[in-house]
């Protein structure tokens, strides 16, 4: 099976024509798509521009003022690449995604039936362009890298010719062709330039390095880069792969509707998973997923994977997919909700020592707080167990946000950003989720007000409950702080929001907000 | 009488040292025993130390903590920074900003606003696997009843969690109160709020059983 011909479809800067497509951004407008740090992906146009991926953000703008800077999102890319595999539907089956924007099929059968490299290759191309109207390359090629390689430079490589064209090819094409997820991309970068350092400059002098040197030398992830090379992946027939099939399911009940419903189903399912894989000392090379709506609809689509199969990564896969058949962006949304998944581990071989811990963890410790903390997120439904991040803004209730369990925990806002405005420390240890109306008056009963300029009108005296009657409850504010000044949203006409720190008689601290004569409670120091 | 006169010519060690010849023949002689030495704690700041029975958050048992949050933070920090997970169940309102500060690892803090009507399920699930579970003052009572407590209480002895609880907690091992003192660093419309200052007061069974009170600066970290 190893001189097995693969074929591979790619289109080019996939994470910049998704968020185009969903931001309905015409092809002329130069777009990159950012990390918090750097370009990610760019478009053809920007390219020309000079703007270059791994760029910061300030340099691209200094280059070309124009480009349109959308932030990353994995999510986004899955789900729209789901039309691209429906056109690609129509012209071939079984097709294998390696990550979107990149997938890979076995080509015998395809060849047959369409009767010869051109053909299927045509074939494609115009599936695609003609459904989606996006451009894309198709490429064959002996193994993985083969295909991959040959579709990013339009090549349909003839039998046998395979290593003739990749043994030129420089080492740094192992990087370039993106087969590995993006979380090991560095770690291969690193790879690349040691074995740059060493005078490895192409794939055919590393492909002649012997297994045990490599093995010796360059770590779990050199061993998986030379399998690549050499074509020795795990893909039926290679030693060492198990004739077995794992396979985990779910049914849910009520039948996911929702995304977010589905994403809870989907956690649940790639645990079960993962934690078989894992107690049986497996990995895996595709991951089939395959749900069954109400009306007994179903739907199938196989993931390839390279690298560390975690959790983490199983449930990302089986998220974006299912939020790409729900939200309908598909085209082939379920005429129902989804009522019953089954994940399947293809390719199942014996997990190296590479396998990585349950949600990438490490201590037995975290392992029975995650295993309870999932318990109690089944008992209470998804929004029930939540943990805190940190976030940029001014008022307590901004510089946190509340994370559903086994969600990303990556702020939204930069909280180390400076935040002018921002009540000094030490922070409020009670925030109230809504803040509680109040009256602030001076100490003849005067109602207090700000000027544009952030000046009181009288001094604070009296702070009561809007609700009840104001001098049953009213406390003398013995103390006060402030004001720290949050222009927010000027422009859209807010006026300026003041903050202040009382001190009320019976030694409570709390922090008041006020807008225009309305004065709350936020938060309370106790 | 005798004994008395002789404890007046030692010094100070051998004091404790019979001191403690006599602890032990009174424990042989009723079958029970202290839990001074080799308790299971979790360790907390060393300026709060001194406040709890034994040097740290003892283990298995419930401690009833009331008047401050800050306090409470405090508390938890410690050991959230060494490893420890703790859950906040029924506590909508608490500043994961001040725990932060405070020093708690929020990647190893679940809070778990509103249990509803599974409480008990809910606790019993979180002490079978975290290390800290903090009980909220907005739990519902009625959800908490005697006989729930009890079966709480008994599975956080078995598996040797630490059991915070903000609301009264019939047969609790420990109670700290906390009362605020004053605070510092704000005047009438100068400064900001820096440090407060509290009293605390211990009162408990067993080797609590002493009351005893101290004041305290929160947050430690504020000069």
């Amino acid at each position: 099976m190893q001189d097995e011909r693969m074929a591979a479809l790619w289109v080019p800067d996939w994470p910049v024509l998704a968020a185009m497509s969903q931001e309905k951004l015409a092809a002329h407008h130069p777009v990159a798509t950012v990390n918090s740090r750097q370009l990610t992906a760019i478009s053809e146009v920007a390219r020309r521009q000079g703007v270059r991926r791994g760029m910061r953000l300030r340099t691209a703008r200094a280059i070309s003022p124009e480009v349109v800077f959308i932030s990353e999102d994995p999510l986004r890319d899955a789900r729209i690449f789901e039309r691209v595999l429906i056109a690609v539907d129509d012209v071939v089956a079984g097709v294998e995604i390696v990550r979107p924007g990149l997938l890979v099929f076995s080509a015998a059968g395809a060849l047959r039936h369409w009767g010869g490299d051109e053909v299927l290759a045509e074939q494609l191309i115009w599936a695609v362009a003609h459904h989606t109207g996006w451009e894309s390359a198709v490429g064959l090629g002996e193994g993985l890298l083969g295909a991959v390689s040959a579709a990013r430079r339009s090549r349909l490589i003839a039998k046998g010719e395979t290593r003739q064209f990749l043994d030129p090819l420089p080492i740094t094409e192992l990087v370039v062709a993106g087969i590995t997820p993006a979380h090991q991309r560095a770690e291969l970068e690193q790879l690349v330039d040691l074995l740059q350092r060493l005078g490895i400059r192409t794939l055919g002098q590393f492909r002649h390095l012997s297994d045990g040197d490599v093995n010796a030398r360059f770590g779990s992830l050199g061993r998986w880069a030379h399998r690549l090379v050499t074509n020795r992946l795990a893909t039926g027939g290679v030693p060492g792969t198990i004739a077995q099939e794992i396979s985990a399911h779910l049914d849910i009940d009520p039948p996911a509707q929702r995304v977010d419903q589905a994403a809870f189903a989907a956690r649940q399912v790639a645990t079960e998973l993962h934690e078989k894989l894992v107690a049986a000392g497996l990995t895996c090379a595709r991951l089939q997923i395959a749900v069954r709506s109400e009306s007994g609809n179903e739907l199938q689509r196989t993931w390839r994977y390279e690298g560390e199969l975690t959790a983490r990564e199983i449930t990302d896969r089986v998220r974006w997919q299912l939020e790409g058949w729900i939200s309908g962006r598909s085209g082939q949304t379920p005429d129902a909700g989804l009522e019953h998944i089954v994940l399947t581990a293809l390719d199942v071989s014996a997990g190296g020592n590479a396998q990585g811990e349950l949600w990438g963890t490490t201590s037995k410790k975290d392992q029975h707080a995650h295993r309870s903390l999932t318990r109690v997120q089944h008992l209470l439904g998804p929004a029930g167990v939540f943990r805190p991040v940190l976030e940029g803004g001014r008022s307590p209730q901004q510089q946190v946000r509340l994370v559903a369990w086994g969600d990303d925990l990556a702020p939204l806002r930069d909280p180390n950003l400076p935040w002018p405005g921002r009540v000094p420390a030490p922070a409020p240890t009670l925030v109230h989720p809504k803040p509680i109306p109040v009256l602030v008056t001076s100490a003849q009963g005067q109602q207090i007000k700000i000027s544009q300029r952030g000046e009181l009108n009288f001094e604070p005296g009296w702070l009561a409950p809007r609700s009840a009657a104001p001098a049953e409850k009213r406390q003398q504010i013995t103390g006060w702080a402030g004001p720290w000044f949050a222009a927010e949203r000027w422009w859209e006409g807010q006026s300026p929001r003041a903050r202040f720190q009382f001190l009320l008689e019976s030694q409570q601290a709390v922090l008041v907000a006020c807008q225009g004569n309305e004065w709350v409670v936020e938060a309370n120091y106790d | 009488m005798g004994a008395l006169r002789e404890i007046k010519t030692l010094d100070a060690s051998d004091r404790v040292a019979l001191a403690r010849a006599v602890l032990a023949r009174a424990e042989s002689a009723h079958g029970t025993t202290t839990h001074a030495l080799g308790v299971p704690t979790l360790p907390v700041a060393d300026q709060i130390a001194t406040l709890l029975p034994h040097g740290g958050l003892h283990c298995g048992v419930v401690t009833v903590l009331q008047g401050s949050t800050a306090l409470l933070l405090t508390l938890l920090s410690r050991a959230s920074q060494e490893g420890s997970w703790c859950a906040v169940v029924g506590f909508p309102e608490i500043g994961a900003l001040a725990a932060a500060e405070a020093g708690i690892d929020l990647s190893r803090l679940a809070l778990i606003p509103d249990p509803g009507q599974q409480v008990g399920q809910v606790l019993a699930a979180l002490t079978d696997g975290l290390d800290v579970v903090v009980v909220g003052p907005q739990l519902d009572r009625r959800q908490l009843r005697p006989a729930v407590q009890r079966q709480i209480a008994a599975r956080v002895k078995e598996r040797g969690v630490v059991l915070i609880s903000l609301q009264e907690w019939s047969g609790a091992e420990y109670t700290l109160q906390a009362h605020v003192a004053g605070w510092r660093g704000m005047g009438r419309g100068y400064g900001h709020l820096t440090k407060q200052d509290l009293i605390l007061g211990r009162g408990g069974r067993g080797a609590a059983q002493r009351h005893i009170s101290a004041e305290v600066s929160l947050p430690l970290a504020a000069v």
